[in-house]
């Protein structure tokens, strides 16, 4: 069964202004409910390639498409997640949630109940009346994730959002992440330094090389969903994780 | 040009530190010498501060100066200048200068807070300052001031004592020593020297009639003034100087005074002849100097009944905190006979 | 007495101590030096003239701060609104704030007279010149908010795909706040001063009651020192009660969320 896909990339590149190229020839096609990570050193690209499928840069070369249109007219399909947190210092949780709703003229009851829904889900239902400055590192993503689902987007695309937080608290939201994911499924894009965070999330691992930013491997994980967190301790991952590490360390050469 | 003296908004700032600073003005000797150079019988050095820059409201003196009126009664007179940040009182009052000019209703306001002054001599019967408007504005005496707008310096005595007087409302503008506003506005009112602003505000075009202040029922001397102290110490000195000041006054009046009024434009590049005039013409009109003849007025003079009235006026607008004789604010002792 | 209350009685002590020896030297010097009365007044002596002249400080104090707090919203207000407009885009910042500067930069003693000849003697002008001495630090800081909003909650709303007027709204403003407080608070320390001096340059007075400033001058010609003393103290309570006010609003609208005032955890 073939659909077409949802994210498609053809021959992308990007440079900014005159100079070092950043991405060159960048070809990928990403079916429906895929989570594709995006894996390289520091310099090749990763974090752009993300902003560019979200349409918040343009591509210097080759063409984009994001369910079928250019990705500035698909933005009702998707969410950001950026790499802070990114709350609004003087809203409350539920103020900061609520924003992509207020901004799409949601009624105020319909708000409610989905903010109260989605915070349910990340477990911030006690900290909803909170200031962003009361929260940790880690209450303050799953507030982000919560926005971020608050508008249910078909593509995810989320910059190592939990790069800042500690493993327990990193293992923890990953694999409520992929629970959120599970029930109501959507298609993601990953950007992380973690190899062990990368394999244990994604459908399929991108590493890129630096210099230019090309994609240098493509790695599939064939581990099913739902994904437990034992699943980290079985000799499979042990072994896919190895050679995903092997892979990201031959292109840093 | 700037009109009347007046302690300026610049002035603000407390220069009541020198008062800190108590001097003692020791009136210091100059030997003189005679034509051939022979030295003379030595002079006393005294100072007399004026309230601006040299004018013809100080011609009297620079006359007893220019003429010698003060060497022949012993006496080297220095002339200061004053000017916007200038305050004569506190000048005398710490002994920088043995004399100062001002109105006697100020003296008497400030003997009442505790500066020691007395006035001795006065240069002048009436005071020039006036109250200058435009012909259109409609107002002919007094009382058609009433619910003018008036530019005034604020804390005048005039004021309480005219809306008393007439039963009239005043509001204040604060001075700002200028006149574009009274060119601007047919309808201003504003306080002014007589023998000043209105030849400058005509000379622009303006059609402009004046109040002298004197007619208002509250009439202060125009009088020079020294501190109790110097007083008591050189009573011969404060003789001389007021004999010799009201010689010089009569004759700047009366005589020649084309020397005196070359040096006030030496002194004071602003003092043209054509204005000069005006302002001595206007001295005479008003008979501001000698006062009035048929009321027994005379060059110098001050009477205590008038010094009575000016304190029970002052009195009754509440001005004055303690209550004042006449004595604790003038000393008749160094008139001359004829001005007495 | 509680522990606590003897704490802050001793905290106390030091601010009212320090008072008690600066009363002390204060008539020290007065003794020491013979000075004058009208030059300077012993302390009880500036009390009785608050007293005495308090018919006349209390309408001044509600003069000045008349047009103190009408030329404070006056530059809150149009502060605000001209750089939400300078904020809107940097092209027009560029064209506009060196005209804001020059007019900044014109001193208040040039403009008054203009004041007065446009708009009166009194309250028209008084509030001019207040509102033209606060405009400029309301305008500085709140533009540097409306510009330095992060650029990461930028790209946040452009995600949501947030009209330019949603991002002003739902963004610039909020970020800006605490830089327009700053600024708000500046204003309001400078207004009393600012009506204090339109009073001296543009005031006007009836029956002999003017504002601070009108009374300042008044009573200096009148050499009535005590008075000029009290008309000092009762300005800085004026002044107090202003600032204090204009704080309080700070704390007020920031205490939430904002890293001056909550209290990190």
């Amino acid at each position: 069964m073939s659909r077409p896909p949802v994210v498609q990339l053809e021959n992308v590149g990007k440079r900014f202004g005159s100079g070092p190229v950043v991405l060159d020839a960048v070809s990928l096609a990403v079916q429906p409910g895929e989570f594709v990570s995006l894996i390289g050193p520091s310099g090749c690209g990763k974090s752009t390639l993300l902003r560019l499928i979200a349409g918040l840069t343009e591509a210097t070369a080759g063409g984009l498409r994001v369910d079928g249109r250019v990705p500035r007219d698909a933005r009702n399909e998707m969410f950001f997640v950026f790499q802070d947190a990114n709350l609004m210092p003087w809203r409350r949780v539920v103020g900061n949630v609520e924003l992509p709703l207020i901004l799409r003229g949601e009624p105020p009851d319909r708000r409610t109940n989905r903010v109260r829904a989605m915070l349910g889900l990340v477990g911030l239902a006690d900290a909803a009346e909170k200031f962003p400055w009361q929260l940790s590192g880690g209450m303050k993503m799953r507030a982000s994730l919560a926005r971020a689902l608050s508008v249910a987007p078909r593509i995810l695309l989320l910059d190592e959002p939990f790069g800042a937080l500690d493993e327990i608290t990193r293992d923890k939201l990953n694999e409520d992440l992929l629970a959120i994911r599970d029930r109501d499924p959507f298609t993601a894009f990953f950007v992380t330094h973690s190899v062990s965070e990368a394999v244990f999330l994604s459908t399929r691992i991108m590493v890129l090389s630096a210099n230019p930013g090309r994609i240098a491997e493509e790695i599939d994980v064939p581990f099913p969903y739902p994904r437990r967190a034992e699943l980290r301790e079985s000799p499979e991952f042990l072994k896919l994780l190895a050679a995903t590490t092997h892979a990201l360390r031959a292109v840093r050469t | 040009m700037r009109p009347f003296p007046r302690l300026s908004v610049a002035a603000v700032l407390p220069l009541l530190l020198p008062l800190f600073l108590g001097g003692c003005g020791k009136p210091e000797s100059t030997p003189a010498a005679d034509a051939a150079g022979r030295p003379g019988p030595t002079l006393t050095k005294v100072i007399l501060q004026t309230d601006w820059f040299a004018q013809p409201e100080h011609g009297g003196f620079y006359q007893a100066l220019v003429k010698g009126y003060y060497r022949d009664a012993g006496l080297d007179v220095e002339i200061d200048q004053g000017g916007p940040s200038v305050r004569p009182q506190e000048i005398v009052a710490t002994g920088r200068a043995s004399f100062a000019i001002g109105r006697s209703d100020d003296v008497i306001v400030f003997v009442s807070r505790g500066v020691p002054l007395v006035m001795v001599g006065a240069l002048m019967q009436r005071d020039p300052q006036a109250l200058m408007f435009h012909e259109e504005s409609g107002i002919r005496t007094f009382k058609d001031l009433d619910g003018r707008n008036l530019m005034a310096v604020p804390g005048s005595n005039f004021i309480p004592v005219l809306e008393r007087t007439f039963g009239i409302r005043l509001s204040i503008t604060p001075s700002d020593f200028g006149m574009s506003r009274f060119l601007a506005d047919n309808n201003f009112v504003q306080q002014c020297f007589i023998t000043n602003e209105p030849y400058y505000v005509r000379k622009q075009g303006a059609r402009v009639g004046t109040l002298l202040l004197s007619d208002s029922g509250f009439s202060p001397y125009r009088v020079w003034f020294t501190s109790r102290q110097y007083a008591r110490e050189h009573p011969a000195v404060v003789q001389a100087f007021t004999a010799a000041s009201i010689r010089g006054w009569r004759d700047y009046m009366e005589g020649d005074r084309t020397e005196t009024d070359r040096m006030i434009g030496v002194l004071n590049k602003q003092m043209l002849p054509d204005f000069i005039a005006f302002s001595v013409e206007a001295m005479r009109t008003h008979q501001l100097v000698a006062g009035d003849p048929a009321r027994g007025e005379t060059y110098g003079q001050i009477r205590p009944a008038r010094v009575q009235e000016l304190i029970e006026q002052l009195t009754a607008i509440g001005i004055l905190t303690q209550p004042l004789k006449v004595e604790d604010v003038f000393d008749p002792g160094f008139l001359p006979g004829e001005a007495r | 007495m509680t522990p606590r209350v003897k704490q802050n009685l001793r905290s106390l002590a030091y601010p009212v101590g320090t008072g008690v020896a600066l009363l002390a030297l204060w008539y020290g010097l007065i003794a020491l030096f013979r000075v004058p009365g009208y030059v300077l007044p012993a302390p009880h002596q500036v009390l009785g003239a608050v007293w005495t002249e308090r018919g006349v400080l209390g309408p001044a104090a509600f003069i000045t701060a008349r047009g103190a707090f009408l030329g404070f919203l006056a530059a809150v207000g149009a502060g605000f609104l001209l750089s939400l407009a300078l904020g809107f885009s940097p092209r027009i910042k560029l064209s506009f704030y060196p005209y804001v500067l020059i007019l900044q930069m014109m001193p208040v003693t040039i403009l008054a007279p203009i004041f007065v000849l446009w708009l009166g003697q009194g309250l028209p002008s008084i509030v001019a010149i207040t509102f033209m001495i606060g405009f400029f630090p309301v305008v500085a800081n709140t533009t540097m908010g409306f510009l330095s909003v992060d650029r990461n909650l930028q790209e946040l709303f452009t995600v949501c795909q947030a009209t330019r007027i949603q991002e002003i709204r739902y963004l610039r403003i909020p970020a800006a706040m605490p830089y327009f407080l700053t600024g708000m608070k500046i204003a309001g320390t400078l207004a009393p001063i600012g009506a204090i001096v339109g009073d001296f340059l543009a005031g006007s007075a009836k029956d002999g009651v003017g504002g601070i400033g009108y009374m300042t001058i008044s009573y200096f010609s009148q050499l009535n020192t005590p008075a000029l003393f009290a008309t000092g103290m009762v300005a800085c309570v004026m002044g107090f009660i202003f600032v204090g006010g204009v704080n309080w609003l700070h704390w007020f609208l920031l205490r939430n969320w904002h890293e001056s005032i909550a209290k990190r955890e």
